[in-house]
């Protein structure tokens, strides 16, 4: 099988890597022109971009991209971003952030195309991205080698149908959001199974072996894991999107903690939502998680560590969600900027160009 | 010069195409244009003032997208029931080979009428995941063929019933599936039964969900702040909008683009529907669907110039694929009648350029992607 010959290269690299980062120097990201944040963007024109920020909203740099992006990833050491394409992906794009450069662009192998997000290994050696293998109609963690130009060294299976986002946890392991949704590009983004949808959270560890696996019970398996973060007592909470019925109010926030089941979190505000919650992520103090609903214009917080829930604001187009380790609240993407907080309220920071975000934000 | 002979589908499509247009809502008279179409909003009775000052009305947009809607989901319905119908009658009579003209036809005309609703892969057909169970198609691992052969070893009552069907692969559930039974030398009767019968199951399914009490129109119509879907009418008129767009890129880049394949090489047998010879009747049904909902959904709320123009591109491009007189499959093999396909396409990929360029921005919603598009 040509997984189990991907699958041990894997290994065999992921090894190899481990040894070399025994050195590995501080992070490179005072060189990148004072950005701290990232986001995919867009003009009215259509021009799209990818952002760098500063903590004071201004553009740090700003790298054009051949078509829409969705999530970028930060290497650990390096300072280099990679920004992946809307799925279905046919970019993923390398970036040099202190010069703003193109350092490499990543094509995907025959049969498969992006999903949208990736991350690093914790040593930085490898990237992994979420992928369809569209014709089979399976799930794929391809696998980058980052000291080789970026080479594609092989792939596994990401343990269910249409990856989504993929979290570098701190154990070093990955959790893994398989939305269940299967997609073509012949159909661009049309959903073709959700009648028999099937998502799960998959851990997979760093060698790439899947460790657990988490699914919605019966009755909830129309709810798709899309995106996902970690919390301070190493809980995995995760974004949902409803693929049901639109007049079912069904839960879009949810925590795992592993071997256990699934514990979805209720909240009085989950409808504003709209069945879609974009993304999740925890406050710079670690005492609350934000999810943000792009599509209904709201911001729901939970506490992260009760998961009660804490309050919500109404934020037009509230997209990306991000903390930096020396602030307490949250940043999130909206309309016009950006809204710095949390539940005791959000303080809006223009962005100085008429810029629409995508999806996320990633803290560098 | 010569008028190009037609072939069998082309005739069929003729007919299809002379079904009777949709009926105006509007109990005044309006003033016609040379294409005999209205030269003002149908809803407020009144002209449109010159480029760049009407006012889009999209509560009036939706009324008349959904009674297009209707229309082409209603006729889905109803084709496929009585495709279910002329082969229970003719498995009842003999069920010998060659399929009469009768189950042959409608078939065709099933169909030809799930060609337009192609374009609307979102709400009910999503929901449903219909675009796989009605159209298994690209087919590029042979799915159809080996269901069918798995299909055939079961027993006669399990293959005649529709419930049993609606539990096995997408790729036996829909048209490919039939086409490939209808050709066989000893049909499969009990299959085709059964296939036709779930067919009819969720054809009629795909028409309630839109447009049963509580369904996906009213969840259209209650647009607003408190809508789980749509905060506003103008959301919904986006989703048609995008949905026309979808259709145009399935005809350019699917259904021409995999027959045509690089320009040394075609393939064929990549056409859609290539056995029966509907490659493109399908393509021109899905044509005039979205003709329809330019001409009759978005009507006169799109800026007078734009409409007759962009309606006019539609025309060019149906001429030009009457133009090609031969079969997909054939026209691509030989490059003095490729030309031909390659022209339609190019001319769908111009009118896919139209859109974007008039009628998005006349109404009002191609602005541009935001982060509520959602991943």
């Amino acid at each position: 099988m040509a997984h189990g010959l991907n699958r041990r290269r894997f290994l065999a690299a992921g090894a190899a890597a481990g040894l070399a980062a025994q050195g590995l120097s501080a992070p490179a990201w005072a060189a990148c022109g004072g950005a701290v944040l990232l986001s995919a963007a867009s003009r009215p024109d259509n021009a799209t971009w990818i952002i760098g920020l500063s903590r004071e909203g201004k553009i740090a740099f700003a790298q054009p991209t051949p078509d829409r992006a969705h999530a970028a990833a930060a290497h650990p050491a390096r300072a280099e971003v990679i920004a992946f394409a809307r799925r279905p992906g046919r970019f993923a794009m390398v970036i040099d952030c202190a010069s703003g450069k193109l350092l490499a662009q990543l094509d995907p192998a025959a049969g498969r195309h992006f999903y949208g997000h990736g991350a690093f290994t914790a040593d930085g050696a490898l990237l992994l991205t979420t992928e369809n293998a569209f014709d089979e109609g399976v799930g794929i963690i391809g696998i980058w080698d980052t000291s080789d130009g970026y080479r594609r060294i092989g792939e596994v299976p990401s343990g269910g149908v249409g990856p989504h986002q993929i979290l570098r946890l701190s154990s070093g392991a990955f959790a893994v959001a398989n939305g269940g949704i299967q997609t073509h590009p012949d159909f661009g983004r049309a959903k073709l199974n959700l009648p028999s949808m099937q998502p799960n959270l998959t851990y997979l560890s760093e060698a790439g072996a899947i460790l657990e696996q988490v699914a919605p019970p019966p009755h909830l398996h129309h709810n798709s894991i899309r995106h996902l973060a970690q919390t301070p007592d190493g809980r995995v909470a995760v974004a949902l999107q409803w693929q049901g019925s639109p007049l079912q109010n069904a839960p879009l926030t949810a925590w795992h903690r592993r071997g256990e089941a699934l514990e979805f979190l209720e909240h009085p505000q989950n409808a504003r939502l709209k069945t879609y919650a974009g993304s999740i992520a925890l406050s710079g103090d670690g005492a609350v998680l934000g999810v943000t609903g792009p599509k209904g214009g709201a911001v729901l917080f939970f506490d992260a560590q009760t998961g009660a829930p804490l309050g919500w604001s109404a934020q037009a187009e509230a997209a990306g969600a991000a903390a930096l380790a020396d602030q307490s609240g949250l940043i999130i993407t909206v309309k016009g900027g950006l809204a710095i907080g949390g539940p005791e309220g959000l303080t809006p920071l223009a962005v100085d160009r008429d810029l629409s975000w995508d999806n996320h934000l990633i803290a560098l | 010069m010569k008028r190009p002979v037609l072939f069998t589908a082309a005739g069929f499509l003729l007919a299809f195409c002379a079904a009777p247009a949709l009926a105006q809502s509007s109990a005044t008279a309006p003033t016609l244009d040379a294409r005999g179409l209205p030269t003002h909003n149908a809803e407020l009775g009144l002209p449109y003032e010159p480029e760049g000052a009407g006012q889009t009305d999209h509560d009036a947009i939706r009324r008349r997208v959904l009674d297009v809607l209707a229309q082409q989901f209603g006729t889905f319905r109803d084709r496929t029931a009585s495709m279910a119908q002329e082969i229970d009658a003719w498995c009842a009579a003999s069920g010998a080979a060659p399929a009469p003209q009768a189950v042959s036809e409608a078939y065709r005309a099933a169909y030809l009428a799930w060609a337009p609703l192609d374009s609307y892969q979102f709400g009910p057909i999503e929901a449903r995941g219909a675009a796989l169970t009605v159209n298994f198609w690209p087919d590029k691992k042979g799915f159809v063929k080996r269901g069918l052969a798995m299909l055939h070893g079961l027993p006669a009552e399990t293959r005649a019933d529709p419930a049993e069907i609606a539990h096995l692969s997408a790729a036996i559930q829909g048209f490919p599936a039939i086409e490939r039974l209808l050709l066989e030398s000893t049909p499969d009767c009990p299959s085709l039964t059964g296939i036709s019968g779930n067919l009819t199951r969720i054809a009629a399914e795909l028409y309630d969900d839109w447009f049963a009490p509580e369904g996906w129109a009213d969840l259209a119509r209650s647009a607003g702040p408190d809508n789980p879907v749509y905060l506003s009418a103008e959301e919904f008129t986006k989703q048609i909008y995008t949905a026309l767009d979808f259709g145009l890129i399935r005809i350019a880049e699917a259904r021409l683009s995999r027959p045509l394949g690089e320009p040394t090489r075609s393939y064929p047998r990549r056409a859609e529907a290539w056995r029966s010879e509907l490659s493109l009747a399908l393509i021109d049904a899905q044509l005039t669907g979205i003709g329809q909902m330019i001409e009759f959904g978005l009507a006169g709320d799109i800026i007078e110039p734009s409409r007759n123009w962009v309606l006019r591109v539609v025309d060019q491009a149906h001429e030009r694929i009457g133009r090609i007189g031969m079969p997909l499959h054939e026209a691509v093999k030989a490059p003095q009648t490729r030309i031909r396909a390659e022209a339609v396409q190019t001319k769908i990929r111009y009118l896919q350029l139209q859109l974007a360029q008039d009628i998005g921005p006349g109404l009002g919603v191609d602005t541009g992607f935001s982060a509520a598009d959602g991943d």
